[in-house]
């Protein structure tokens, strides 16, 4: 896009920012809507308060015939960004819901008339701009007011969002989303027990915004929002590294090749019970020999259970953890795939990490309705990973091959991945354990199937 | 909010600077007049460049504010006109307008340009960088 003149205003959250490549643009009309409950309100205040505490020009919040202003600030104090020094200092909150039932619609333009004159608001927010077609006599009348606010307010430099319990089948019939530079919708669904939250951009005029569903919470600090990853640009310093790294793991690296190749994904596949744990935990613990750090991912052992593994492997977890090595659990219960990615890459930028292990990929699909999100996630991801020179080790819990079942999704992961290694569980009649690498990309490996225990200090590959 | 301001639109004050505003919308006419009725000029409007042209003649303003998409004759063909009159190059121009065209605003003679839309203080200071201080300042 080329920028003649394309001013932003922040949205005071750093995160949808990036979604809107910079803000709201100045001077725009916009629409943020959802159903009762979604944030939407939220998500307003937090902005208005960030512009607020740069005490420039004033902000104006006007309530139609939603909810009492009494209300709105009594539940508003609760949030951190809260503060009330800018409450009729920056911030001029009027109820004009008296005015409406008395005088129609008509009366929200002489409001802003008025407000343009003597406060020149920076910020209009108009909640609930919905409501206004309940107070209209007809949908001319409703035309002729929105054509009426729209001129007035593109004279004047002032950002305004309309904020309303729109629906999807609301933005298809009403006139303000025709004239609306933006359109920003929130949304809440139920997965099984839990409740997922997503933003989404509709439309931004001007503006190459980042398209999709970004997960959001809403937390004592306000909205909290995660951008849908995409696959990066490749930056041109980019090109594929052939220095290998030490897995960790004794006996395997001759297996491919001499070594990883550094910025490589690997997918480590085995039923439960095969090793798996056991081997990215090694390869995790690698980086801290070698004076790196490492990123160990999971959502099924909890931390009392990894320090114990651990130690297993004859490691102390306190000082591994003080020597580079950064544990993040999640809870299955709780999983949403969009945060856990936002809060590996903080960790990536913030830590210098080297080494990371997700384990298992497979909780990630098993706990989201979407898989082919879950797949995009992944594939993202591991781009991200390449570029930055991570190298990286994602589990995926397989159907022992005795077992009738279908391994049909770790084939669409292995299709994203450079290395594909596999553990096999011990059988009878012998009972051996064997580690076989299916996939190496731009290296020679040896396809064979390669016997290994695990000892005391963890695997060895004969 | 005080209402009281809002008396002041329109109202007439003598001695003060002229500004000669060249536009169609009537929400900018309207803001724009207000906004520098309150910073101490009179405003006159115009809605075409050559009802522009007449006006500076009638009214010798201390400046001309005007946009570039007018009707019959643009903005950038009235400040060539008015720069290539002698009895009238000496007026200062404020080319305001949607459309980002600073360098050919000012090629045309403009003295100064500003987007638009209208943001108070930017506006009142770019008028008073450009009509004499004494007239302003005096006369507020």
């Amino acid at each position: 896009m080329i920028d003649r003149g394309y001013k932003c205003i922040s949205t005071g959250n750093s995160e949808m920012d990036k979604i809107l490549k910079g803000g709201f643009p100045v001077n725009s009309i916009n629409v943020i809507m959802g159903q009762p409950g979604t944030g939407k309100t939220i998500f307003a205040e937090q902005m208005i308060f960030h512009h607020a505490r740069q005490e420039d020009r004033p902000i104006l919040y006007l309530t139609t015939l939603s909810e009492p202003m009494s209300k709105i600030l009594t539940y508003l104090q609760r949030f951190t960004f809260f503060d009330p020094e800018k409450v009729g200092s920056s911030i001029h909150y009027r109820d004009i819901g008296f005015d409406l039932t008395e005088k129609g619609i008509g009366a929200l333009n002489d409001h802003l008339k008025e407000a343009l004159h003597l406060l020149s608001p920076k910020i209009i927010v108009v909640d609930s701009f919905k409501a206004l077609h309940d107070l209209a006599e007809s949908p001319p009348e409703m035309r002729r007011m929105l054509y009426e606010l729209t001129s007035m307010l593109s004279a004047y430099e002032t950002t305004v969002f309309f904020i309303g319990e729109y629906t999807e089948e609301n933005s298809r019939v009403m006139p303000e989303f025709a004239i609306a530079d933006g359109i920003v919708q929130f949304l809440r669904s139920a997965v099984s027990t839990r409740d997922e939250r997503f933003v989404r951009v509709l439309k931004l005029r001007g503006s190459s915004y980042l398209e999709g569903l970004h997960g959001c919470r809403i937390t004592s600090s306000g909205v909290d929002i995660f951008p849908r990853l995409v696959s990066p640009s490749v930056p041109e310093k980019y090109t594929w590294q052939q220095a290998r790294i030490n897995s960790g793991i004794d006996g395997f690296d001759e297996i491919v090749g001499g070594g990883l190749l550094r910025g490589s994904t690997t997918l480590l596949e085995g039923s439960a019970g095969a090793g798996k744990s056991n081997f990215s935990l090694q390869f995790a613990l690698q980086a801290l020999r070698e004076g790196g750090r490492s990123l160990y991912v999971n959502f099924q052992e909890n931390p009392t259970q990894l320090a114990r593994s651990i130690s297993a492997l004859g490691f102390n977890p306190d000082e591994c953890k003080a020597a580079g090595l950064e544990l993040l659990y999640e809870s299955p219960v709780e999983l949403q795939i969009d945060s856990i990615i936002v809060k590996i890459f903080r960790l990536i930028e913030e830590q210098n990490i080297q080494r990371v292990v997700i384990d298992a990929i497979g909780d990630l699909e098993v706990l989201s309705r979407d898989l082919d999100r879950v797949h995009d996630y992944i594939y993202s991801l591991a781009q991200h990973l390449a570029v930055r020179g991570i190298t990286s080790i994602m589990t995926y819990e397989t159907v022992p091959s005795h077992i009738v079942g279908s391994n049909f999704h770790n084939r669409r992961f292995s299709n994203m991945s450079d290395n594909i290694v596999r553990l096999e569980s011990p059988k009878a009649p012998d009972f051996i354990r064997t580690v076989s690498c299916l996939k190496a990309r731009g290296t020679v490996h040896d396809l064979k199937p390669h016997p290994f225990k695990i000892t005391g200090s963890g695997i060895q590959v004969s | 909010m005080e209402r009281r301001h809002l008396a002041n639109i329109g109202e007439s004050v003598p001695d003060r600077p002229m500004v000669l505003m060249v536009e169609t919308d009537s929400y900018i006419r309207h803001f724009a007049s207000y906004f520098l009725h309150e910073g101490g000029y009179e405003v006159n409007c115009a809605d075409d460049g050559y009802a522009a042209l007449d006006r500076v003649r009638l009214d010798s303003p201390a400046l001309i504010i005007t946009e570039l998409m007018l009707p019959h004759l643009d903005g950038l063909a009235l400040c060539r006109l008015l720069k290539a009159d002698p009895a009238t190059a000496a007026v200062p121009i404020l080319v305001f307008s949607a459309l980002s065209a600073d360098v050919r605003a000012l090629e045309s003679g403009a003295n100064a340009f500003i987007m638009k839309p209208i943001e108070k203080i930017a506006l009142l200071n770019m008028v008073n960088s450009l009509v004499p201080s004494k007239l302003a300042g005096e006369n507020s």
